[in-house]
């Protein structure tokens, strides 16, 4: 425990225990159900006959095929939610909910600057992040060779990158309101909103022909957009992504080196 | 840091919105001074400290430490105090030890053998979970974490609330070992005998205004107590008010009830004769101090 970044771990090591549990358990669960699916060709029937905004919700592509599954199953949704729940409760957290629980006066009275803080907060999320991440890929890894289903680990790894990048960007949101302001509700809340807002959108522009025009204003949009299961590394996206975060991490660390601490 | 007095606040003024902290504030302590900073509740003295610190900044005025701003220089500033805050959160999921280190590495410091030292001193287990100890033990906790750097500018914001005697007894030596040394202490209370014992000079402030800062001495000159005096043979036909000090007095039946301002040292000398029971003593209260610094206010 040297550092703000090493506290920080130290104080979720066992939530990040548990979360790294319910991960590999999730997927094992998901994958290990996908030899039934791949066996029942009424499935992908009963696929077919869907309006094509459901289609839109749930991916284009079979859900008996490896990538179909894997995607509809675990990246379309329930992994970019989960990580983003984990990602968005520790950047509220970082420095408001610190604030909150009154604990802040105290780490600041040490010589550390405040945007020290902020970056050392944010390094303690990107190695959380990273950890969830790590652990998706390689359970995916194993259990793709387990259960013979053919996925090539590049896009898997592309795919788990592009799901963290995305949560990533959302805790460093999270972390900048919660740093601007001291408010975790806030923090909490608006950016919640957003991801929500962000997914909600981007299902509608793909059902309804007339939005299609503004889908590049959904967030979400370029969580899908690059296909990375299939394409595989898209450094443009990543790129975009890392960008995104940066600059909510640099203008945390600017409105909190400039406001009163709460008491 | 020498040359520079260790605190210096000039016109300093704090509003939260509309809400006043501290309004137009003039103060200094010099370097190795023990100042004590007395006023009431919500009067602003967490405000003044917490300006020090650069946890929250000025509406207007400055304030500086060892001549640097804390607003400009907040790391140089920070490295230079060690800070007990009035109302004391601590991670509650650390041990003491494991805050300690923590502390110290952020210090960069070696000072992680004092702290053990301190935990001896003040009887701390600090092997045990933080979240498990009394409201006193953490106060401990609080008061080791801002010792252990020994650091040139103590800012103490009510330090010995919750602590038993004995333990403050052994605080209040540590406090005058660290002014020994030439370290300066900025100790704030709302308990007017802590600050007379420790401190050289105090600033007493109320409603955010300064209204007097004063050598202790004079300070105790004002401090009028009240005595219940119960003698074995009957109260004695003294004329109390010809005693020096004492401004009222009344007798009932075997016990006098007297006002004493400043020194007790004639009615001691006067009663020596008599034999005496019981003695219940009762220091004015703060508030009443403050009245009388407002009427001189009000006087002039």
């Amino acid at each position: 425990m040297r550092s703000v970044w090493s506290k920080t771990l130290f104080d979720r090591r066992r939530a990040i225990f548990w979360w790294s549990l319910g991960f590999v358990l999730l997927t094992t669960a998901i994958v290990s159900i996908y030899p039934s699916v791949r066996d029942s060709p009424e499935l992908d029937e009963l696929t077919r006959r869907l309006p094509a905004g459901l289609k839109a919700l749930i991916g284009e592509r079979s859900l008996t095929s490896p990538v179909g599954y894997v995607q509809s199953r675990l990246f379309q949704l329930l992994v970019p939610l989960l990580l983003l729940v984990f990602a968005i409760g520790q950047g509220a957290d970082a420095i408001a909910g610190e604030e909150r629980r009154k604990t802040l006066d105290l780490l600041l009275s040490n010589p550390i600057s405040r945007r020290r803080v902020v970056h050392q907060k944010f390094v303690a999320l990107c190695l959380q992040l990273m950890t969830l991440g790590v652990l998706l890929f390689v359970s995916l890894l194993v259990l793709t060779a387990g259960f013979d289903i053919d996925l090539g680990a590049d896009g898997l790894a592309a795919a788990t990158l592009n799901a963290v990048l995305y949560a990533l960007c959302f805790g460093a949101g999270a972390l900048a309101i919660g740093a601007a302001t001291g408010s975790k509700g806030a923090a909490d809340g608006v950016t919640t909103s957003i991801a929500a807002a962000a997914y909600v959108w981007e299902s509608l522009t793909a059902i309804v022909p007339d939005l299609d025009a503004y889908s590049w204003a959904s967030p979400f949009h370029y969580y899908v957009a690059s296909d990375p299961l299939v394409q595989g590394f898209d450094a443009l996206y990543l790129l975009g992504f890392t960008s995104a975060t940066a600059a909510l991490v640099v203008v945390a660390g600017i409105l909190f080196s400039r406001r009163d601490i709460r008491i | 840091m020498s040359g520079h007095p260790a605190i210096r606040c000039s016109g300093l003024t704090k509003y939260y919105g509309e809400t006043l902290g501290i309004n137009d504030l003039e103060l200094e302590v010099a370097t190795g001074e023990l100042f004590g900073f007395l006023g009431p509740n919500g009067a602003g003295k967490t405000t003044t400290i917490r300006l020090l610190l650069d946890l929250i900044r000025p509406t207007s005025g400055s304030v500086e430490v060892f001549g640097l701003n804390p607003r400009t220089h907040s790391v140089e500033v920070r490295r230079t105090i060690g800070y007990l805050p009035g109302e004391l959160s601590l991670y509650e999921g650390l041990t003491g030890h494991q805050l300690f280190t923590y502390f110290a590495s952020l210090r960069r410091g070696k000072s992680l053998d004092h702290a053990v030292e301190l935990c001896e001193r003040l009887d701390l287990d600090h092997s045990r979970s933080i979240g498990d100890l009394s409201k006193g033990n953490k106060q401990k906790v609080g008061l080791v974490q801002a010792l252990m750097h020994r650091p040139p500018l103590l800012v103490l914001d009510e330090p010995t609330s919750g602590l038993d005697p004995l333990i403050q007894h052994e605080f209040h030596s540590i406090l005058a070992e660290t002014a020994a040394e030439g370290r300066t202490v900025f100790l704030s209370s709302h308990v007017l005998a802590e600050v007379e014992h420790m401190a050289s000079r105090v600033g007493i402030i109320r409603r955010g205004t300064l209204v007097a800062i004063e050598d202790v001495a004079a300070l105790s000159s004002r401090v009028t107590r009240r005595f219940d005096l119960r003698f074995a043979n009957g109260a004695p036909s003294l004329v109390w008010p010809d005693i020096p000090g004492v401004i009222d007095a009344h007798v009932v039946d075997d016990t006098a009830h007297l006002t004493v301002e400043g020194s007790v040292d004639p009615l001691l000398k006067a009663l020596a004769q008599h034999e005496i029971l019981d003695i219940v003593s009762r220091e004015s209260d703060l508030e009443e101090i403050f009245l009388s610094y407002y009427e001189d206010e009000d006087d002039a």
